[in-house]
């Protein structure tokens, strides 16, 4: 009896703590799944909001596409999840091919902006930009890029912004600093530059120009006006090169680049070439065949270069890579892309700072535009801090350009934040 | 993209009640005209947005295409400048509104007779070739213009910055908005086009199809051959200029690079797919052809986001590959063009129940 008694007691005493451990196991699932559902919670808290982005997957730029737009996309998804979960805000991304059309922008635009209902544009180049500035501001949804503005968005009024100065001004700060560095500003650089009949190109020419008229620093050799993909400049080079070229730019596209080196190599000189980050030494060398032909070559902008350095840019690349499915290369295609995306992220986490995450609009991000001060350690060193004046739609003030050059056959910085000089309108 | 240089030509009736000349030959297609027009005309107030867009531009691009149409399907006077007399237009109308402060509705017309004058020189060079040395020289006339407008001083056309326009106004309407724009281009494309038919139907227009069937012929039958090809290139440029100067007030602003070969090179695809020699075949072509582009483009990033493992560049590619298979198939297996199956149709109709 008495053992009956005792086996009762242990038997109730088990069916206790076996009932304990449940009881402890139905709360611990239960604050799992409060704590599982809590950040869904926030999730269906986050207002949604829509960016349109024009691409250009059939036109000119087709080949650097997959790279711009992944760097865009990979760069919203890590803000959603790192940023905007936290201030109620989600960022959805859609794409319209323009062809790098004006036509095709402007017929595109009404429908993404009464089907999309857009706080904002990310726009990619000249035709998307000149075909909606006119509009946008009727509109009240800006548009903003990640690649050198062009003399002719320099006016007031408009809506579509730019975190790098020109191209012009890009030249300008590589003069600067190549006078002062490599010549111990002895005497003027002495340079040609390499352009097509295209607007994009002779802007960048006549920004130039501009920028000589008030500047000593440098001299103007010759302008070599030739075609999109031209054959042979060996003729036009040993002139220049004959006249003392400390340096032959080449701000236009790859195929004048590898024109212009080739005849370089046929003439058996070593002046070196500068090209633009949408250019690029890594994809000119893979052109070229190897980089050893680059030695000594330049790359500017105002933006991270693909450069081989640990740089911070490129450990925040390699964090998208590694968490937010960013699968393209390090290449400048898509750092742009990241600027251009970095840019709209940034300027819409200050407009919720300012109207509040359920107010946003594009008139709202526009008040974030003008006059806005952006410091570098926004952009996670893919962009340098810049200030928007109300009547530019690009900053002027305070701008710095950042140079690469090839050495030992590795892209490193010669540079980094060389400031840009002023460069009167043109 | 092989370039359309030896066009066949279309089997089109000779007489004066050719289809293609007679908009209107019965009450049906009074009906069917009126039906259209209303339909166009309501467009903005019951139509979404991105298709008003879509129609301004194709509307804008009709009136081009039809002044093509004039040039190289009546008179078989081919021109690959489509595109550059449409520049001149377009900035003629922006420097007359910027610095003349000029109504839309004079300088409209300005920038098409800036654009005829332009074509003259061309004309004149087309009275003495044809074929693939006039193709050449058309292009050139592409180069001429981009190069005049880039190198020319800033303060004249704009250089490489382009020139910005304020909209068009209308007494106290600013045609600034989608549905401005959209009248604004209906009413030109509208006229234009009548313009056309009835361009077609006059002696001018027989005097253009008899050049273009034999000229050797036409000049015996008393036909002023040289002056017959002149004035084809000068009305084709005149249409154009006016479409480039709708274009200008419709983007508000005016830039050489919206002026391109590739743009000219689409206007003469335009053609084939509808149908050369015909007035409605113009306007089918580029309705068929913009509007493939604008379902590819808009449809695109919805496939491409269905279908991920597409991706982006793929989907979109199709759009060129879906339309140069469009033009090469036409080239290819009915060079009548899309209109063609409306006259069989519109046939089949007449004599129904009989078969013909």
């Amino acid at each position: 009896m008495r053992d009956e008694r005792h086996h009762f007691r242990a038997q109730a005493a088990a069916m206790g703590a076996t009932r304990r451990f449940a009881a402890h196991c139905a709360a611990a699932l239960a604050l799992a799944c409060a704590g599982a559902a809590a950040p869904s919670a926030q999730a269906q808290a986050q207002t949604v909001y829509n960016i349109a982005g024009y691409v250009d997957y059939t036109g000119p730029f087709a080949v650097s596409m997959p790279s711009f737009d992944g760097g865009r996309k990979a760069v919203i998804e890590w803000w959603n999840q790192e940023v905007g979960a936290k201030e109620g805000v989600r960022l959805a991304y859609k794409a319209y091919d323009m062809r790098y059309d004006a036509s095709q922008a402007a017929s595109l635009w009404p429908g993404i902006k009464s089907e999309l209902s857009p706080i904002a544009v990310m726009s990619m180049g000249g035709p998307d930009s000149t075909a909606l500035q006119a509009r946008l501001p009727d509109d009240r949804i800006p548009a903003m890029l990640g690649l050198p503005a062009y003399g002719f968005t320099w006016k007031e009024g408009s809506w579509v912004y730019n975190p790098r100065p020109t191209n012009a001004h890009e030249v300008a700060g590589f003069i600067d600093w190549f006078q002062a560095e490599r010549l111990k500003g002895a005497r003027p650089v002495k340079f040609a530059m390499v352009t097509a009949e295209s607007p994009a190109f002779m802007d960048t020419v006549r920004g130039v120009q501009s920028y000589l008229k008030t500047s000593r620093k440098g001299e103007l050799i010759e302008v070599i006006t030739t075609d999109m993909q031209p054959a042979d400049l060996t003729l036009q080079v040993r002139r220049v090169i004959n006249a003392g070229a400390d340096f032959i730019v080449v701000y236009g596209n790859g195929p004048q680049a590898v024109a212009t080196k080739r005849a370089i190599q046929a003439l058996g000189k070593k002046v070196p070439i500068l090209i633009p980050s949408h250019v690029s030494l890594a994809a000119l060398g893979k052109s070229l065949g190897s980089m050893e032909a680059l030695e000594g070559d330049f790359e500017s902008g105002s933006v991270a270069l693909a450069t081989d350095d640990d740089s911070e840019a490129k450990q925040f690349y390699g964090m998208l890579t590694q968490k937010y499915g960013l699968k393209q290369p390090w290449v400048s295609t898509t750092i742009m892309g990241m600027a251009n995306a970095l840019f709209v992220v940034r300027v819409t986490e200050a407009a919720i700072a300012k109207v509040g995450a359920k107010n946003l609009n594009g008139a709202a991000l526009q008040s974030v535009l003008a006059n806005g001060k952006f410091d570098a350690s926004l952009f996670n060193g893919v962009l340098p801090g810049f200030t928007l004046s109300n009547n530019i739609s690009f900053p002027l003030v305070g701008t710095r350009v950042n140079v690469a050059t090839v050495s030992g056959g590795k892209i490193v910085y010669a540079v980094q934040g060389a400031p840009i000089p002023t460069v009167e309108k043109w | 993209m092989l370039l359309p240089l030896r066009i066949r030509r279309p089997v089109m009736p000779r007489t004066a009640r050719a289809p293609y000349a007679r908009p209107l030959a019965g009450s049906w297609s009074r009906a069917g005209l009126a039906l259209a027009l209303l339909a166009l005309c309501l467009l903005p107030l019951l139509g979404p947005a991105r298709l008003v867009s879509v129609v301004s531009l194709m509307l804008i691009t009709s009136i081009v295409v039809v002044g093509l149409q004039i040039n190289t399907g009546m008179a078989g006077q081919i021109n690959m400048g489509a595109a550059a007399f449409m520049g001149v237009g377009s900035y003629t109308a922006a420097v007359l509104s910027l610095r003349l402060d000029c109504p839309f509705w004079l300088a409209i017309p300005l920038g098409g007779a800036s654009a005829a004058a332009f074509g003259l020189l061309f004309g004149i060079t087309a009275a003495r070739i044809k074929g693939f040395y006039l193709a050449m020289t058309t292009i050139a006339a592409q180069m001429m213009f981009q190069s005049a407008v880039l190198n020319l001083p800033a303060s004249w056309l704009g250089s490489s910055g382009g020139l910005s326009i304020e909209p068009a106004r209308l007494g106290a309407w600013r045609l600034s908005g989608d549905a401005g724009v959209y009248y604004l281009a209906l009413a030109y494309a509208a006229f234009m086009t009548f313009g056309a038919y009835g361009i077609a139907r006059s002696r001018f227009g027989r005097a253009f199809a008899a050049v273009r069937d034999d000229d050797s012929a036409a000049g015996p039958m008393g036909i002023d051959v040289a002056g017959t090809k002149t004035l084809a290139f000068m009305v084709g440029a005149f249409y154009a200029g006016v479409g480039g100067a709708v274009w200008a007030y419709s983007l508000r602003y005016v830039a050489v690079d919206q002026f391109s070969l590739f743009q000219s090179v689409w206007f003469i695809g335009m053609l084939i797919v509808g149908g050369m020699g015909s007035i409605l075949g113009a306007l089918v072509g580029v309705a068929a052809v913009r509007g493939v582009q604008e379902v590819l483009t808009s449809y695109g990033p919805d496939l491409a986001a269905m279908f991920p493992g597409l991706g982006n560049q793929l989907v979109f590619a199709s759009v060129s590959i879906v339309l140069g298979a469009a033009i090469a198939f036409f080239l290819i297996v009915e060079p009548r063009g899309l209109v063609h199956y409306w006259y069989v149709l519109r046939r089949s109709f007449a004599a129904w129940p009989l078969r013909y």
